[in-house]
């Protein structure tokens, strides 16, 4: 007595089409999770943190679309870039002090009135766990898979 | 009481990248001209555990720029031999330490007095400051 389980060539092929459309709805889900909380989260804490006398660095802020590759979805961000201003006080460009603003810990002699160095890395590091829960939980939504399942 | 910033000094002093007098924490002094501190910013600690991620920024400063930027090198290779990521280093015989690194060292800026200064930052796994 035997019983023989077959796929023909029709089933498995559309198993596979419906393989990579998942594939590619958990590709564009994640990016777009990405620059969400690039934006909702980071960047909104970040911006916060910033020192802002003139708003010049907040105001130089970004967030990229999306990139595939075959390494994976990356989503660039951060301050400078696309969005560089020009500070009307001294004349430079946001990109050309915003790492000395970040780094410098023990700025001597400058004040800020408000924000910190910092201010960018902090809210990265603070947020690693939440990124992780942010992204599981819209890629399971994605595959309409319920929490714990 | 142990400190990780006091341990990191003393540690800094007995492998002769500095000497005592020009190796300093929580604190760039303006003299002497040239010096290492070690200064930190936020990090993480564990609510179910003794250990905690700390965020160290060596901090050198030198009138030369070469000594400032071989200074801090030495130091980088310091807290990272053989090339070994997460390294573990035993600072003092009950302080140990897992070091990764979150960027080379690169020049911040020269002061006031055009001494320059480089940096670089790590983060340190170990346990809690007692």
């Amino acid at each position: 007595m035997e019983i023989s389980l077959k796929l023909d060539h029709k089933s498995v092929t559309q198993m596979i089409n419906n393989l990579r459309q998942i594939l590619n709805s958990v590709k564009i889900t994640g990016g777009q999770a990405l620059k969400e909380f690039a934006r909702d989260v980071i960047m909104m804490e970040s911006a916060i943190e910033c020192p802002r006398k003139t708003w010049t660095l907040v105001n130089s802020g970004y967030v990229e679309e999306p990139i595939t590759t075959a390494l994976g979805i990356s989503v660039k961000f951060g301050y400078g870039g696309p969005e560089d201003k020009m500070n009307p006080i001294t004349h430079k460009m946001a990109s050309e002090y915003m790492i000395i603003v970040h780094e410098d810990l023990y700025p001597k002699g400058v004040v800020h009135p408000v924000g910190k160095s910092k201010f960018f890395e902090d809210p990265v590091r603070r947020n690693e766990q939440l990124l992780l829960e942010h992204l599981g939980s819209r890629v399971r939504s994605t595959m309409n898979i319920k929490p714990g399942g | 009481m142990a400190d990780l910033l006091l341990d990191l000094v003393n540690y800094t002093i007995a492998q002769e990248i500095g000497t005592s007098g020009m190796v300093f924490y929580n604190d760039v002094p303006d003299s002497p001209t040239n010096l290492i501190t070690f200064l930190e910013y936020a990090g993480k600690s564990s609510p179910i555990s003794d250990f905690g991620l700390r965020s160290i920024q060596p901090n050198i400063r030198n009138e030369s720029s070469e000594s400032a930027r071989v200074t801090a090198w030495a130091l980088y290779n310091l807290f990272h031999p053989n090339d070994i990521e997460d390294s573990i280093i035993f600072l003092t015989a009950t302080r140990w330490a897992k070091f990764s690194y979150r960027n080379e060292p690169f020049k911040l800026k020269e002061d006031e007095s055009h001494r320059t200064i480089y940096v670089f930052n790590m983060g340190v796994l170990t346990h809690k400051d007692e």
